[in-house]
């Protein structure tokens, strides 16, 4: 565990976080900007694991960091989602970052961290999960996100703990709706009631999530398109990335139906 | 030479009694038979007397059809050997060269083929001093330069040692023609760059002016120098259409005009078949600019060819194969205008003449082409901005690109689904195709394509698996034409 190491990058995002650590403990990267965290039970239905991998797969699409908790159920789920969107996963752990829990989801975290992701703990190496450490760091997970999606959740739980953390710390909760008989959509259910978006489909959650957060981060790399379409030229040439990247990356904006590319220019 | 393939024919000399005369058998066409009177000619020269008897040449084997002046030098060998005046008699060498009547030997348009035969029988092999240095990159050959007759009699008979080829000086790559002259257009010069890393045949369209036959002909200097063998093959076609190529590691390029005839293009012609432009440009490039303009079934008879890497030329009798794996540069203009898609000037097609136009680019032929790509009139910025990449460095990674495939079989521009299946695609690569299937922007037939150009967009990062990161960027030379 050579790539272990202690950070305060991270502070000005932990602003508004109750007894934010002063430090993190980190393995593999940081998020580069406020991520999108997806969470919820860890006895979920297989109706909520696919719905969490899905909008995994499109949050990580759009460019945004997704945030969870390494947890079984709805958060590896998230994150196995986000693997398959090509983005960036971040897991906050309740113990050691290298210490993993459960050890079921330790082959998840390697893939993420072998996928430009990270894995984050307040905990230094070596602690130990305790019953305790899991509702806490449910607050840096609302920390680093500037949205929460909360998948499946009962009425008592952590996913429904990040949510409130999220909303005092002044961040937007979503969530997915589910049946009103089934005690895993009561907590979703709950929180649309009280005001939080519903998700109806991916292409909805990021619609949401552009009306809060601003154009999502793939949309906004390539240049602003105008109606009038700019030359797939000038994109590249804008920009200081490898070619690759950048056209990697306005191809995803278009499969995501954000842009047009027609004859070597790109149009809305 | 039969085709590019060299085939020995051995020389037969016999000295008659009956009266006097000169005989050549064997399916000699008429500049064989003419060898007559400059044999005559130059075995006088040598100071010799020429026989007045009976001299007859038997050119075995004796159903195969020769032509060309090669003949002459081991013809005027094999009668003096039979006159026993000279001491050749009981050698065995591959001799191959035209004479002159005062002796000189002057030419070896088959000296590569000649020192391929002698190679494999470990003779020595006799050529003109000016065509020795090329003949000389065969392996294995032993090449004794002649300047005349008398040389090489004295050569064979031990009498004189024979001389060193003085190689000349490796031809450098034609720097004239570089990547860093290249302002802006930094898609195409992607498309140009794993165009070179995976041998895909690469479509460029636009507009008239921006600089499609440019980027086209700095392709030769990115792709990997031929190896000694393949600059053996690449010469031996080339002799084989007579035409002198300097030796040299450069792969070819070739720009066939649209109104060229079927012959000169594919191959064949009237009479001893030829190979065409796309055979000249074997192990290198064939570029076709206004590709609409060519005739449909011109185009469609190249499809096979680019296939299988060669033409087969049937003729009566007998089939001849002319080696054919170029690289395909195809560029267009979007319209019939030219001017659809440009920033700068209206299109003024109307929409039938346009669809007329994309039907003719469309079809089997298309589908050869695993990328295409835009090309766009460059800004005034790009065009005065500071000099490109140059060749040199692209080259480099190209050659370390092709250097994975050719470890792993093929190149990856010449991959069949059956190869592509066992390259490994990680998980998001495979559900991001899926999203371009689904999305309607990617036919079933495209899928292969975009999987090849992700394969050399990998091996040009030196990245293993497959990832949805090549897979997008491979998205982004689909060319939705």
């Amino acid at each position: 565990m050579t790539d272990m190491r202690r950070t305060n990058e991270l502070g000005r995002m932990l602003v508004g976080v109750s007894q934010a650590p002063s430090h993190l403990w980190v393995r593999g990267n940081l998020p580069s900007m406020p991520g999108v965290a997806i969470v919820g039970t860890r006895r979920c239905t297989e109706y909520g694991r696919t719905i969490a991998r899905t909008l995994g797969h499109s949050v990580a699409s759009a460019g945004w960091p997704v945030i969870s908790g390494l947890a079984r159920g709805i958060d590896a789920a998230a994150h196995v989602g986000t693997l398959d969107g090509g983005g960036e996963g971040f897991a906050i752990l309740g113990c050691g970052v290298d210490v993993i829990y459960p050890a079921d989801n330790r082959g998840l975290a390697g893939r993420l961290l072998e996928n430009g992701g990270g894995l984050i703990s307040e905990y230094p190496p070596g602690t130990p999960p305790a019953p305790f450490r899991f509702p806490a760091r449910n607050r840096i997970i609302a920390g680093l996100s500037a949205a929460v999606v909360v998948v499946e959740a009962a009425v008592t739980g952590g996913a429904l703990i990040t949510a409130r953390l999220a909303l005092d710390q002044g961040k937007d909760v979503l969530a997915v709706p589910g049946d009103i008989s089934r005690a895993t959509s009561e907590g979703c259910n709950l929180l649309i009631r009280d005001g939080a978006h519903p998700v109806l489909s991916s292409e909805d959650l990021i619609e949401s999530l552009e009306r809060i957060l601003g154009p999502s981060p793939v949309a906004a790399s390539p240049i602003s398109v105008s109606s009038t379409g700019v030359l797939l030229d000038e994109v590249l040439e804008q920009s200081d990335r490898p070619v690759g990247a950048v056209l990697a990356d306005v191809v995803r904006a278009e499969l995501a139906g954000r842009l047009k590319i027609k004859d070597g220019v790109v149009g809305a | 030479m039969v085709g590019a393939e060299a085939r020995a024919v051995r020389i037969e000399a016999h000295v008659g009694r009956a009266k006097e005369g000169f005989t050549v058998v064997g399916l000699p066409d008429t500049s064989v038979r003419e060898a007559k009177d400059r044999v005559r000619a130059a075995i006088i020269s040598t100071g010799r007397e020429f026989p007045l008897r009976r001299v007859t040449v038997n050119l075995s084997p004796a159903n195969l059809p020769k032509a060309g002046s090669d003949y002459d030098l081991p013809m005027a060998l094999g009668v003096l050997a039979a006159m026993g005046d000279a001491s050749p008699a009981g050698a065995r060498v591959v001799a191959a060269g035209e004479l002159s009547l005062d002796g000189s030997v002057t030419r070896t348009r088959t000296a590569i083929g000649a020192a391929l035969l002698a190679a494999r029988r470990n003779w020595p092999c006799l050529v003109a001093d000016r065509d020795a240095a090329g003949a000389a990159l065969v392996p294995g050959a032993v090449i004794y330069p002649v300047a005349t007759l008398a040389e090489a009699v004295a050569v064979i008979a031990g009498v004189q040692p024979p001389r060193e080829i003085v190689s000349p000086a490796a031809q450098p790559i034609d720097v004239s023609a570089d990547l860093g002259d290249v302002r802006g257009q930094p898609l195409a010069r992607r498309a140009l760059e794993i165009a070179a890393a995976g041998g895909h045949h690469l479509l460029m369209v636009g507009s008239p002016g921006t600089g499609k036959t440019m980027l086209a002909a700095r392709l030769p200097g990115i792709l990997p120098p031929l190896t000694a063998a393949e600059a053996v093959e690449v010469a031996c076609v080339w002799a084989s259409a007579d035409r002198a190529r300097p030796v040299s590691d450069q792969p070819p390029f070739r720009s066939p005009h649209h109104s060229a005839s079927m012959a000169s293009v594919v191959g064949g012609g009237n009479g001893h078949p030829v190979p065409g432009e796309l055979s000249l440009a074997h192990r290198g490039v064939l570029f076709m600019d206004e590709l609409g303009e060519f005739p449909p079934h011109l185009l469609n008879s190249l499809r096979q060819p680019l296939e299988e890497g060669r033409v087969t030329i049937a003729r009566r009798g007998s089939t001849i194969t002319f080696p054919a794996r170029a690289q395909l540069v195809a560029a267009s203009n979007p319209c019939p205008c030219g001017f659809k898609g440009d920033r700068l000037r209206a299109c003024r097609c109307g929409d039938n003449a346009l669809v007329r136009y994309r039907r003719r680019l469309s079809g089997p032929f298309l589908d050869r082409f695993d990328l295409r790509v835009f090309v766009s009139t460059p800004d005034s910025s790009a065009l005065l901005g500071a000099p490109a990449e140059a060749s040199e460095r692209v080259r480099e990674r190209v050659i370390k690109a092709r250097s994975l495939q050719v470890e792993r079989g093929d190149i990856n521009g010449r991959s069949a689904r059956s190869d592509l299946d066992r390259q490994p695609m990680d998980s998001s690569a495979v559900s991001l195709l899926k999203q371009a299937v689904d999305a309607g922007i990617l036919t079933g037939r495209g899928v292969d394509r975009i999987r090849r150009v992700a394969r050399t967009i990998a091996d040009l990062a030196e990245i293993e698996v497959v990832g949805d990161e090549q897979i997008a960027e491979a998205l982004a030379f689909r060319g939705d034409l």
